[in-house]
C-alpha cells in the first residue's frame, strides 16, 4: 500500500504483518510513519496487522495547508480505518492526542489505546515551543541527535528537513491549530471505555500530563520509561516490549 | 519477484530504486558503490528509507524481509548502514 484518500487528503500508508489491527500515529513536525517503522512497528507486526501512516502534511502525505487540529486529524484516522473491526491505537505526542480524540468520539471502534508522551495542555511540550521561533539553533537543540546533526550539517537531509519545517510552520495553520487546541473535558476522559496504557519518559515535560491522564481515564495504567519526549528513540527496546506485551498476542 | 543475481546486479537494482525515490542528483558525487553510506553519503531521509523498503519488497518479493532484518539492528547500526550491507543481505536471501 502507498497512498490512500481519507477525509479528502492523500495519506501515505504502510502496512506490515497480519493479525488483529493496530494503527500507529506519529508526532507533529519532525515525525513521520518512520518514527514507528524503525522502532516498535516491525516487532508488533509479528502478531498484528500494523498500519502506519504519515499525518497530513507530514512525510509523504499530501502537503495540505489546513486541518492540523486534533479533531480534523481524528477524522482523517476515522476515514482511514473505516467501520470494520475495532483497532488498537498507538500514538506518540500529537498522534497520541489524535488517538485519544478518536477513542472519545468512536468508543466502539477502539479496542485498546497506548498513549506515548501525550501532551496536555496540547501546546505544552517544551520541544514544540522551540519550533514556534525562527531560530535554527533553537530548533536544532530540540531535535533528536540524528536530525540535529543533519540540520546543523546543512546537507541534503538537513535542507529537506528545513524545507518541511518551513512549510509546516510558515504556510499552514499548524501553529495556530496547536495554540488553539484545548484539553479533552474531564468528563470525556472519565467516560472512556477502552483499556489504556499511558507511557511517559522520566526526563519529559509530559510526565505530569501522563499522570493526569492515567488518573482520569478509568483503569488506565501509567508506565514511566527512561528517556525524554522522543521515547520511541530513547527507550526503543523497552517501549517496543511494553507495547507488545500490553497488546498481547 | 525477480532473481537475486550477483553482487553487481543487486547493487545496480538498489541504485535504481534509490534514484527512483530520491532523484538523480544523488549521483552527482559519483556512482553508488558498496561502501556508499545511506546516511552520510546519500543523506536519505528516514521516510525515503521506508519507501526503499517498499520498493525492495515489490522487486524481490517476500523472500527479502528487509523490514525484519532492519528491525533487529540498533538505531546506530541503521544510521550507519552501507549499500554493501544491504546488498549482502539481499544476496543472503537467495534460495
Amino acid at each position: 500500500m502507498s497512498h490512500v484518500a481519507a477525509n479528502g487528503v492523500q495519506l501515505h500508508v504502510q502496512e506490515l504483518g497480519a493479525g488483529p489491527p493496530v494503527v500507529m500515529l506519529h508526532g507533529l513536525l519532525i515525525g513521520s510513519l518512520a518514527s514507528w517503522y524503525f522502532t516498535a512497528g516491525p516487532a508488533l507486526a509479528a502478531r498484528h496487522r500494523v498500519t502506519m501512516f504519515d499525518l497530513r502534511g507530514h512525510g509523504r502525505s499530501e502537503p495540505v495547508t489546513t486541518g492540523y487540529d486534533v479533531r480534523t486529524m481524528a477524522a482523517d484516522l476515522a476515514a482511514l480505518v473505516g467501520e470494520g473491526e475495532p483497532v488498537d491505537l498507538v500514538g506518540h505526542s500529537w498522534g497520541a492526542l489524535v488517538a485519544l480524540r478518536f477513542a472519545i468520539a468512536h468508543p466502539a471502534r477502539v479496542r485498546r489505546l497506548v498513549l506515548v508522551e501525550a501532551p496536555l495542555p496540547p501546546a505544552s511540550v517544551t520541544e514544540m515551543a522551540a519550533f514556534a521561533g525562527s531560530d535554527v539553533g533553537a530548533i536544532a537543540s530540540a531535535l533528536p541527535a540524528p536530525m540535529r546533526e543533519a540540520l546543523v550539517g546543512g546537507g541534503r537531509r538537513g535542507q529537506k528537513l528545513l524545507a518541511s519545517l518551513e512549510f509546516l510552520l510558515g504556510k499552514t495553520t499548524l501553529l495556530a491549530d496547536l495554540a488553539a487546541e484545548r484539553d479533552p473535558e474531564a468528563a470525556e476522559l472519565a467516560g472512556m471505555r477502552a483499556p489504556c496504557l499511558v507511557v511517559t519518559g522520566d526526563r519529559s515535560s509530559c510526565a505530569a500530563s501522563g499522570a493526569r491522564l492515567a488518573a482520569t481515564i478509568p483503569g488506565a495504567r501509567h508506565v514511566v520509561l527512561p528517556g525524554g519526549h522522543y521515547l520511541h528513540l530513547d527507550a526503543r527496546e523497552a517501549l517496543t516490549q511494553l507495547i507488545g506485551e500490553y497488546l498481547g498476542g | 519477484m525477480t532473481a537475486m543475481g550477483n553482487t553487481e546486479d543487486i547493487l545496480r537494482v538498489v541504485e535504481k530504486l534509490v534514484l527512483e525515490i530520491a532523484g538523480d542528483e544523488l549521483l552527482l558525487a559519483g556512482p553508488m558503490t558498496l561502501a556508499t553510506s545511506f546516511n552520510t553519503d546519500l543523506e536519505l531521509e528516514s521516510i525515503e528509507f521506508v519507501a526503499l523498503a517498499e520498493k525492495l519488497q515489490q522487486h524481490y518479493g517476500g523472500g527479502v524481509d528487509f523490514v525484519g532484518w532492519i528491525s533487529k539492528k540498533e538505531l546506530d547500526q541503521i544510521i550507519g548502514l552501507t549499500v554493501g550491507e544491504l546488498v549482502e543481505f539481499i544476496s543472503s536471501c537467495r534460495t
